[in-house]
């Protein structure tokens, strides 16, 4: 069994390649995971038998947010791509421009496996860590897929701002929420694209569902299944799935488990079935809870803060003093002892106060996963916050 | 600051009001955000910001910020008339 760390997406691809061919069982980690490669291999070591050939092992933060393996089988990848392929109506693409690791299973099937299997050309990028290479890139760009995550979007929107990239035909989202406000903007930079919301998570391997950005107008609704995956929701809304090519067996903390074609495998978020099929998201299991007996959805209660600022709105959960759930506000950047008055004021006008957060806190700058995700444990503990309003607890 | 700055910062701060919309006469039930927790939020913002303590009952029979005001006074916190 093979563990490969890879610096960037460029080496990433020249080492995928061979082992890819080789039919051994590998796990590509980046080399900025954070996690110990000790760690990774000790795990490794314990991989249930029957995977030690025809697979491969990728890394993820989990809901958790603690490390946790899954482990792919490669002709369920390869048969997703194909479905993705013709879902996604990839025949006329002839490229795909990379900008997130390759490390994260967004990347690696939709693009690495995809360029893979179908003979076409993977253009790795430092994404917009090098904006002037990636504008390059895009400017060159020949009936090119392009795949981002949201939380790239206002970024990409204000380093490129004027630019149009014809080449670009096809613009996916995944790995959060889809940018939906931002759609007249992408639109007018990628005029030649067909733009997808594509829902999923690494568990899955990692697509569940989609849809092209014109079949909607909420971020929320992620589309209908892909064939081969079932969506169902449990008795508290959460969004369960079972799908032919997902993971076979997924690492949590210590312990490896199986995954048999019968199980039901959390996604992580709520969901709601619509009339036609379609699944929408109503929030992150820890979005939803209790607060004084007053039931309190992080989902809702976030748009609405975001409507009224200027920058971005985070959270991240912890309980007060005497133990009761909460959360607390993280704005980013910094704003005025008038901004926060005026949010406070939105707040208390719109929610009841077991709805309100225990405390505002800001940041310079959300801080990321690499996968584009927020980073809730830094968050949560980062001494870098000011705190502008508590609320007052016994 | 004077104490009665002091307590009106917390009571702004407490019910979420805006300062130009703040008046002493107001009564607890023309303060939207002035609920049962409110009050307990009142009680703790006055223990750690004022060093006073109020009992179930002194809280129960607080309506309006000028009873708060009249409750703090009588345990010596001098909050204006």
């Amino acid at each position: 069994m093979r563990l490969i760390t890879a610096e960037t997406s460029g080496r990433a691809n020249a080492t995928l390649k061979s082992v890819w061919e080789d039919g051994e069982t590998f796990a590509v980690v980046s080399a900025r995971s954070g996690v110990a490669n000790s760690w990774i291999t000790m795990q490794l070591d314990g991989l249930p038998g029957g995977l030690e050939t025809g697979h491969f092992v990728l890394l993820t933060s989990g809901t958790t947010g603690h490390p946790k393996l899954v482990v792919g089988q490669r002709e369920r990848a390869k048969h997703l791509v194909s479905v993705l392929h013709e879902l996604q109506e990839c025949e006329p693409v002839r490229e795909t421009i990379v900008t997130l690791p390759l490390t994260y299973c967004y990347a690696f099937v939709n693009q690495w496996l995809w360029a893979h299997v179908y003979g076409r050309r993977l253009l790795c990028t430092n994404g917009l860590a090098r904006p002037g290479e990636l504008r390059a890139t895009l400017e060159g760009a020949d009936r090119s897929m392009l795949c981002l995550v949201g939380a790239q979007v206002p970024l990409l929107l204000e380093y490129f701002q004027k630019s149009v990239f014809p080449g670009v035909i096809r613009v996916h989202f995944a790995g959060g929420r889809f940018p939906q406000e931002h759609l007249t903007g992408l639109r007018r930079m990628f005029p030649e694209a067909a733009v997808f919301n594509n829902y999923g998570c690494a568990e899955a391997m990692p697509r569940l569902s989609l849809r092209r950005a014109e079949q909607a107008v909420t971020a929320q609704h992620i589309g209908w299944p892909l064939p081969g995956v079932e969506l169902r929701t449990d008795e508290e809304g959460r969004l369960l799935f079972r799908s032919r090519y997902g993971a076979v067996a997924v690492l949590e903390k210590t312990s490896w488990a199986l995954v048999t074609p019968s199980d039901w495998v959390p996604t992580g978020d709520l969901g709601v079935l619509g009339d036609d099929g379609h699944w929408e998201l109503a929030g992150r299991y820890g979005e939803v809870f209790k607060r004084h007996g007053e039931k309190v959805s992080l989902a809702r209660i976030l748009p609405a803060i975001r409507d009224h600022w200027r920058g971005e709105a985070e959270y991240f959960r912890t309980n007060d003093g005497s133990g009761e759930p909460g959360y607390i506000l993280v704005l980013a950047p910094e704003p005025t002892a008038t901004e926060v008055r005026q949010l406070l004021k939105e707040i208390g006008a719109r929610f009841v106060r077991s709805q309100w957060p225990l405390a505002v806190v800001s940041v310079g700058v959300i801080p990321l996963l690499v996968n584009g995700k927020v980073d809730r444990q830094q968050l949560a503990s980062g001494s870098f916050r000011k705190t502008h309003w508590t609320q007052h607890l016994l | 600051m004077s104490e009665e700055e002091k307590l009106e910062r917390i009571m702004t701060e407490v019910f979420l009001l805006d300062e130009a919309g703040f008046r002493w006469d107001l009564r607890q039930n023309e303060v939207a955000t002035w609920d049962s927790m409110g009050t307990v939020s009142l009680a703790a913002a006055i223990r750690s910001e004022l060093g006073v303590e109020l009992s179930l009952m002194e809280l129960a029979g607080l309506h309006s910020f000028a009873d708060v005001k009249e409750r703090l006074r009588l345990k010596g916190i001098n909050c204006g008339n």
